[in-house]
């Protein structure tokens, strides 16, 4: 199983080790054009969890591919590059231009305004763009998850990666939102559950491989989401408080799978759902 | 406050705040908006001169 981080959550550029700590890394969104961001204020703690709606900045495609990625390559830790737009043909057109790594479709951004088309529809078109991997970054607001990712697998998608933030709001003392923007994604420990029921109900729709994220801080929290179908988990919010959690989670991975007559962490993979599957690779 | 001194003495060095969650420059959480600008605490700041 392998340990990745959450796309945003890291900056492996400034923190190349926790970065080599990972079994591989996920940059930040890239769009095509450069963007700040929301305005201030950004972020926001909330009982177990934070909100953010930072709002996609990044220095834009061309920036990426010409300074951002040849540093990351240089690190020699393979890479998951997490492609954005507003279109389907803007993630087509950054999906053409990558080679070499893995690419993790945002399709699931809550802090930007602009709606995207139809996930299925932009995956669809990346597929036609890109012989790489090609992975499906899907919200947990999604109504029928079953029936979404069935959706994106038609459309091409090699794997899901799940869940992104849910939208969520904090109001300060003077009953104000304490984000700029109102509301932003909510992260951390408290959407643990929401993760482990939108693993569950994909799995239970696709033999694709997936990332499963959200509110993981230790290596029982990523045997859950093993047991729920993932087939690599994702650490967003807690190399934030923790930047140690790459190897701390990797050992407690493999000591809460022996505690639990597993001979290593895969062999706990779907051992939530019934009936039991075998995991392939 | 920071924008009432700021006007009175412009060459100021003011220590700002923000919520800040990475520290380190990943997540763009701590950025604060100066002369149209967006600056990140953690790495940029959190004293920034005024100028």
């Amino acid at each position: 199983v392998q340990l990745l981080n959450a796309s945003g959550c890291l900056d492996a550029l400034t923190a190349p080790d926790i970065a080599r700590a990972l079994d591989a890394f996920v940059t930040k969104t890239i769009t095509p054009e450069p963007r700040d961001g929301n305005s201030p204020v950004r972020i926001a703690e909330t009982d177990s969890g934070m909100l953010n709606a930072i709002g996609l900045a990044n220095p834009g495609r061309e920036r990426f591919l010409s300074s951002t990625l040849p540093q990351l390559r240089a690190l020699g830790v393979p890479l998951w590059v997490s492609v954005g737009g507003f279109a389907a043909h803007e993630y087509a057109e950054t999906c053409a231009r990558l080679e070499g790594v893995t690419i993790e479709l945002n399709l699931s951004c809550p802090n930007v305004d602009e709606a995207p088309q139809s996930a299925a529809e932009i995956v669809r078109a990346c597929r036609a763009a890109t012989t790489n991997p090609l992975y499906a970054k899907v919200s947990p607001h999604a109504w029928d998850m079953g029936e979404t990712v069935r959706a994106l697998e038609a459309a091409g998608a090699d794997g899901l990666s799940m869940v992104n933030t849910l939208r969520g709001a904090a109001l300060d003392a003077r009953l104000r939102p304490k984000l700029a923007r109102g509301s932003g994604g909510y992260s951390g420990p408290a959407i643990k559950p929401v993760a482990l029921a939108a693993v569950l109900a994909a799995r239970r729709a696709t033999d694709l491989p997936i990332v499963g994220m959200g509110g993981v801080t230790s290596g029982r929290d990523a045997l859950e989401l093993i047991a729920c179908g993932a087939t690599h988990v994702a650490l967003g919010t807690v190399l934030f408080s923790d930047p140690d959690a790459p190897s701390r989670v990797h050992r407690e991975l493999v000591e809460e799978s022996l505690q639990l007559g597993f001979a290593d962490p895969e062999g706990a993979f779907c051992a939530a759902l019934d009936p039991v599957v075998t995991m392939e690779n | 406050m920071l924008e009432a001194v700021r006007a009175l003495v412009p060459a100021a060095q003011l220590a700002w705040e923000a919520p800040m969650a990475c520290g380190y420059g990943a997540c763009y959480g701590c950025a604060v908006e100066i002369d149209g600008e967006l600056k990140r605490l953690c790495v940029e700041g959190p004293v920034l001169c005024n100028s």
